[in-house]
């Protein structure tokens, strides 16, 4: 008896037991970013930045450097390692809460200027380290602990959607979006990041990924019902696909 | 040629992304529980498994492993393969 390993735990990952919830996306999206990394071999020369929200701890999760930024700067602190090393390969990894609320400024001004490092940002519609209260890209009608009669549009103002925002923005080179929705969702969103993190390597300049991501207990949900959620409802206020190719429009 | 399926059942937190991703209906939840008192899936029905990695891509956890297992028959094709 021969045996062959046809799928194994990527090396960019420790052994950690992740915190997650059961169903959480981020450790999908961990496991393909180690995988990303694997596969280009930039495991030596690669610098995260963890946010502040429920991937806080991303740093005991991933094999490699990863530093930890205040909340929101993450994109900023990213432009700051970048600048000092430019050999490395340098990733912010980002929640909606961090990115689209408190970090929007950064987000916005990091993008403006071109920087040469990549963002991935997971958008789950709701905060969920603080204990599910709405987020900048809840669904309008979205129940959460600060809308519990569903997102009201005249007062709370309909969801952000982040990568229609940035493309109309010059200097961006590659946006776009993928959801988590069952396995053809997770290969596109491991093409994305490839493409994402290949663009960086070539030093192309600034690439963009979101990644609509499960969240069963906030989304209020089964796990499965969760990512029928994401497929569905959420995918169809945030359309899929790819914004911006090779610093060109596509998808305006 | 046969696929085995390795699963980490003390990573498992029982969300149930494998059994639904699997087209073959390979997997099924236990009724045992594993340390954290979560059901974790358990392999059913191993011939039926076609080595797609659905299951191992879908898993939060990274709690699911697949190998090749080549039975004496197959002693040639994994010869070649070396």
């Amino acid at each position: 008896m021969i045996k062959d390993m046809i799928y194994d735990r990527p090396e960019s990952l420790t052994d950690v037991k992740t915190h997650y919830c059961p169903g959480c996306g981020h450790g999908i999206v961990h496991t393909l970013i180690a995988e990303t990394i694997d596969s280009l071999k930039i495991r030596e020369r690669t610098i995260g930045v963890a946010p502040v929200g429920c991937s806080v701890l991303a740093y005991f999760y991933m094999n490699f450097d990863v530093t930890e930024a205040a909340h929101g700067r993450t994109p900023s602190v990213a432009t700051g390692i970048k600048r000092v090393l430019p050999d490395r390969i340098v990733f912010s990894y980002q929640g909606d809460g961090d990115l689209a609320a408190i970090g929007m400024a950064e987000t916005i001004h990091t993008a403006n200027r071109g920087e040469n490092i990549t963002v991935v940002f997971i958008n789950n519609a709701v905060y969920g380290m603080t204990g599910g209260q709405m987020a900048p890209t809840s669904l309008i009608g979205q129940k959460t602990a600060t809308s519990p009669r569903g997102r009201n549009v005249e007062t709370m103002g309909p969801p952000l959607r982040m990568c229609e925002l940035l493309n109309s923005l010059d200097k961006p080179y590659h946006i776009e979006r993928v959801a988590i929705d069952g396995p053809d969702g997770v290969r596109k969103a491991r093409k994305a990041l490839m493409t994402a993190f290949k663009a960086q390597v070539d030093g192309k300049g600034y690439s963009f990924v979101e990644i609509l991501s499960p969240c069963p207990i906030y989304q209020r949900l089964s796990p499965v019902d969760a990512l029928k959620f994401v497929g569905t409802q959420m995918a169809a206020y945030f359309p899929v696909g790819v914004f911006r190719k090779e610093g060109t429009v596509v998808n305006a | 040629m046969n696929f085995k399926i390795h699963i980490e059942k003390e990573r498992c937190k029982g969300c149930g992304y494998c059994i639904n991703a699997c087209l073959q209906a390979v997997l099924k939840m236990s009724k045992a529980l594993n340390l954290k008192g979560n059901h974790f899936p358990e392999v059913e029905k191993s011939d039926a498994c076609t080595g797609c990695r659905r299951c191992a891509s879908m898993c939060p956890d990274t709690a699911i492993k697949i190998s090749k297992v080549y039975s004496e028959s197959d002693n040639k094709t994994s010869a070649e393969k070396k």
